[in-house]
């Protein structure tokens, strides 16, 4: 009986250390830490704690120029007040759920509403508001640094205890690569995706008008007034959306009032990685190319930048930066015919993007 | 509740294709054959308690053996089209046959439908039962792997036709398993169903072009001729579609592999209903657009739409579009599909 009284008081004792020791250490800054990859061709990879977030990336241009080409802030705490998601990793679902519930063998979920009527990248303290474990490896070719998060059952009301990975390596090839894994303990739903804006021009510089994008797609899903998927999977020939040709980013955005979309991949076979998307500076002469194993992608424009303060004084407005997100197509647990988002015990999520870049 | 069985016919000198009756309390009769673990007739009471048979078939095994309109049969290992017949898995190709222009149908030349299934019946608490084995063995018909499948029908006293499909491989493939069978609520041999009236619980449909083959297109049917969400006579719009009905409805569903409503018809005249429940992701609803006087059953001459098969399943060509719901199988999976078809009267 005494042992048993004991052990019981030792365990609350513990409980309470351990959530004021977790409470202690969120609050204190120097917990969020910084860790920096370079290749020996000069290109730099700076990534934060807070979100997994990449926060800088440094790239050559035709000349050898080195520029910033993602858009981001100067201090932890501007990410942490941040809504455009830079550089984030977003979850437990990327993009849009319509009206934040879906049904997973027959129990309903409800989710945060912060998105209009929707659920929007995985809620009010989503993966890019927690502070990832992050560790640096190195191996001879190139160098990694290793996220891990433990997002516990009922986290923004996700069912499953959710064990995820991040890591991002930066190659002697100039490939950024995100792999992504993730487990569960109970089925779960799951979409993950970096929420990087880009400006090949480098950031701050001004719009991205003048772009050219290719999108390897040849089909995309319409939205309803609320941007969420109408279950359709159309063409995009014939519409503003097509991109199977590189094109002026700018050339048709006028009517749209932007892009944020997404794209059916086209792909051999399910999980194939493959390229997706290629986008060309034409005065850095700076390229980049998409490479992932998922199925859909979004191309954002960034539509709702407007007079945010960034790195260096530097202030973005819209156009200035566009996300190009290899993820699941949105709302997919309300689709049930869109690939499968589920998750279940004994099974391993992955995803693996690239970002691959070069000069012309 | 009884199960009667014999001889439906001689495939070779030394092998007999077999024939079982399955008849419950209500008077229902569902005959089954080994060849293509086929449903060869269906008898089933109007309002009246009148019974006729509502299925299209052959008197003979000789009328199976020579059939090319996939009477009540299983169809595999893939269920409808394939496109220029051939299909990746994990970075390689496979050739099917093509015996639909360039395109695989209904899982090639000496598919499902033309395998002796082993067979066997029982009666149980659910109703009775008979069950159909193959060994698809591997490269048959161009597919990969061993693949060992069971169909089971199934009458319960519920007036229902119960169809459970099992499959398991030993290397990885594709599957898509259906029967094709071809109803006349009104009797096999009574014309023209186009006063039916059907429902189908989808509000999409998969486009297609002129080879019947997917675009990879998902198309909302809201207010267009393919739009059987409110029950209506079959011929309403059917002649705004060309030849007919060949199309790929895809369910709504709020589970993956819910046992939910995928169809119901009513033939006004006899009262007979049928309502279809399946854990299938799409159903083909197809209204015999290419019966040109086919020799049936005692003497009927089957005539362009004089029946329509709902058949449910994976949607046509999955295996090129890795977007559509997965047809992959891998050793150790066990791939499951169960339709009801349950039988009714106004």
């Amino acid at each position: 009986m005494w042992v048993k009284i004991k052990v019981k008081y030792c365990f609350i004792l513990l409980l309470a250390l351990i959530s004021a020791g977790v409470f202690a250490k969120a609050d204190k800054k120097s917990d969020v830490e910084f860790f920096t990859l370079k290749n020996k061709n000069g290109m730099e990879a700076k990534f934060l704690s807070l979100g997994a977030t990449l926060v800088s990336l440094r790239v050559p241009d035709k000349n050898g120029e080195i520029a910033d080409v993602v858009l981001g802030f100067d201090s932890p705490a501007e990410y942490m007040k941040n809504t455009a998601y830079f550089g984030g990793v977003v979850g437990r679902y990327a993009n849009r759920i319509a009206n934040g519930k879906f049904k997973l063998y027959g129990k309903e979920y409800t989710l945060a509403v912060n998105n209009g009527p929707n659920h929007l990248h995985g809620g009010i303290k989503g993966f890019n508001k927690v502070i990832w474990n992050g560790k640096k490896i190195k191996t001879d070719k190139s160098s990694s640094v290793v996220f891990k998060y433990l997002s516990p059952a009922g986290d923004q009301n996700y069912p499953g205890n959710l064990d995820v990975t991040v890591t991002y390596t930066l190659t002697d090839d100039n490939e950024l690569r995100i792999s992504y894994k993730a487990t569960t303990d109970r089925k779960t739903i799951v979409n993950l995706a970096n929420h990087s804006y880009f400006n090949l021009a480098g950031q701050g510089s001004g719009d991205i008008l003048a772009h050219k994008l290719m999108i390897n797609a040849d089909f995309y899903t319409p939205t309803d007034g609320n941007s969420v998927p109408t279950g359709e999977i159309i063409k995009v020939e014939g519409t503003a959306l097509d991109f199977r040709q590189p094109t002026e980013i700018g050339s048709r955005i006028e009517n749209l009032g932007g892009y944020d979309n997404n794209y059916v991949l086209n792909r051999n076979f399910a999980g194939q990685f493959a390229l997706a998307a290629r986008v060309t500076e034409p005065t850095s002469g700076r390229v980049m190319e998409v490479f992932t194993s998922e199925p859909g992608m979004q191309l954002y424009t960034g539509n709702s930048l407007k007079g945010v303060k960034g790195k260096n004084g530097s202030v973005y407005n819209k156009y200035y930066g566009f996300c190009l997100e290899p993820q699941h197509f949105p709302d997919s647990p309300n689709r049930l015919y869109f690939p499968s988002v589920v998750l279940k015990p004994g099974e391993t999520y992955s995803q693996l993007t690239a970002y691959k870049f070069s000069v012309r | 509740m009884a199960v009667e069985k014999g001889i439906f016919g001689k495939l070779s000198q030394n092998k007999d294709i077999e024939f079982f009756v399955l008849k419950n309390k209500t008077g229902i009769e569902a005959r089954l054959i080994s060849f293509g673990a086929a449903l060869v007739s269906l008898k089933v009471p109007d309002k009246n308690g009148k019974f006729a048979d509502i299925v299209l078939g052959y008197d003979d095994l000789a009328g199976y053996m020579n059939d090319k309109c996939f009477f009540g049969c299983t169809v595999g290992r893939f269920a409808n089209r394939i496109a220029n017949a051939k299909f990746t898995l994990d970075g390689r190709e496979y050739k099917l046959i093509a015996n639909d222009g360039k395109n695989h149908l209904h899982g090639g030349i000496k598919g499902f439908n033309r395998a002796p299934w082993q067979a066997e019946s029982f009666e149980n608490s659910d109703g009775c039962t008979v069950i159909f084995k193959y060994l698809s063995p591997d490269g048959e018909q161009g597919y990969p792997g061993n693949l060992d499948v069971t169909v089971t029908y199934t009458l319960t006293d519920d007036n229902e036709l119960k169809i459970g499909y099992q499959a398991v491989t030993d290397k990885k493939t594709v599957i898509n398993l259906t029967n094709h069978s071809y109803f006349n609520l009104a009797g096999h041999n009574k014309g023209s169903v186009l006063s039916h009236r059907i429902q189908i619980n989808a509000d999409k449909t998969t486009v297609i072009d002129s080879g019947c083959v997917p675009t990879g297109q998902i198309k909302s049917v809201k207010g267009t001729e393919l739009d059987l969400t409110e029950a209506k006579p079959i011929g309403e719009n059917i002649g705004k579609l060309g030849l007919g009905y060949d199309f790929n409805y895809i369910l709504n569903k709020s589970s993956p592999a819910e046992l939910s409503f995928a169809a119901k018809v009513i033939e006004p005249q006899s009262g007979r209903v049928l309502e279809i429940f399946t854990t299938e992701p799409a159903i083909q609803f197809y209204t015999g657009n290419f019966l040109d006087s086919v020799a049936g059953k005692a003497g009927a001459l089957y005539k362009k739409h004089e029946a329509f098969c709902l058949e449910t399943q994976h949607y046509p060509d999955s295996p090129n579009h890795p977007d559509f719901p997965s047809v992959t199988l891998e050793p150790k999976q066990v791939y499951r599909h169960l339709t009801v078809h349950k039988f009714s009267v106004l």
